[in-house]
């Protein structure tokens, strides 16, 4: 049953643009398209929705979500079979899938409701994953290398337990210069901004945030 | 869990399902399927209701002896 209120006519309005935008043949009629279809249900997870929120349909959103994610995380798999199978280079799929899961990690331990601990756990897991990618490529001295960053971040997070604000400030500025060391900055290098730079950054937020029912760290 | 929701909505005035969850902000498929037994509302919509219908919680919504 369709629910006809604000948020329907709204959608409604734009998967409008996006037809119009579609039959002019732009590229970006898709987005109106796909952003029409998620409208309610991205409002709903964004706590955006007000009164027009129903607490069963947030439950059948997250829920059919979830088998969402599920089966897009098994297309992209299968997908990464059949073009190394093919000899074809899966590299953007990677990104999508270490994006993808990369966000259900981030979100998920946000939602815990521990900023200092997540913080924590996001840094030493950053690091760690950077680690693991360098050390695939071989062991070389220009690999040794270019693992500082993932052995500065690993020792960053282990650190924040104990000074997490003082990390949170280094991580911040580790951020910076990556950012621009990396040319984060350019669309090619979306992948690695989405996947180091913003949960660095998020670590550091995370760190920051000092909640009454916090421990405070001893020492 | 064994729910009074119908009974009460009659007590009230024979409100429909719609009227009640208008009353709860809720859509009328969530008070439908409180009804039927296939979705357990929150704490905050059973107290909700509760208020609304000018019942309580406890008279609202029963656990049965497969519950515990």
């Amino acid at each position: 049953m369709i629910k006809r209120d604000p948020i329907f006519y709204s959608a409604l309005g734009i998967f409008a643009l996006g037809l119009i935008a579609a039959a002019f043949q732009q590229n970006w009629a898709i987005v109106l398209l796909v952003g029409a279809y998620l409208l309610r249900p991205a409002l709903n997870v964004l706590n955006l929705a007000g009164k027009y929120e129903d607490e069963r349909q947030n439950q059948i959103h997250s829920r059919s979500g979830n088998i969402g994610f599920l089966v897009l995380i098994i297309g992209i798999v299968a997908l990464i079979v059949v073009r190394t199978s093919r000899g074809e280079p899966g590299d953007e799929l990677y990104g999508l899938l270490f994006v993808g899961l990369a966000a259900r990690a981030l979100s998920g331990l946000l939602m815990v409701g521990e900023p200092r601990t997540a913080g924590t756990v996001i840094l030493i897991s950053i690091g760690l994953l950077y680690l693991l990618f360098n050390a695939a490529e071989g062991l070389t001295l220009e690999s040794l290398m270019n693992s500082t960053p993932g052995w500065a971040i690993l020792i960053l997070g282990l650190l924040s337990r104990k000074f997490p604000r003082p990390i949170a400030l280094i991580v911040i500025a580790l951020s910076l210069f990556l950012f621009y060391f990396f040319g984060l900055y350019k669309s090619e290098q979306i992948v690695v901004t989405l996947l180091l730079f913003v949960p660095l950054v998020v670590s550091a937020g995370c760190l920051w945030y000092r909640r009454r029912l916090d421990p405070e760290p001893a020492g | 869990m064994k729910t009074n929701l119908r009974k009460q909505r009659f007590l009230n005035g024979e409100l429909t399902q719609q009227q009640t969850a208008d009353l709860a902000g809720v859509s009328r498929q969530t008070i439908a399927a409180i009804e039927r037994g296939d979705y357990s509302p929150s704490v905050k919509l059973a107290l909700i209701l509760a208020k609304k219908l000018g019942s309580t919680v406890d008279g609202l919504f029963e656990l049965e002896e497969s519950d515990l």
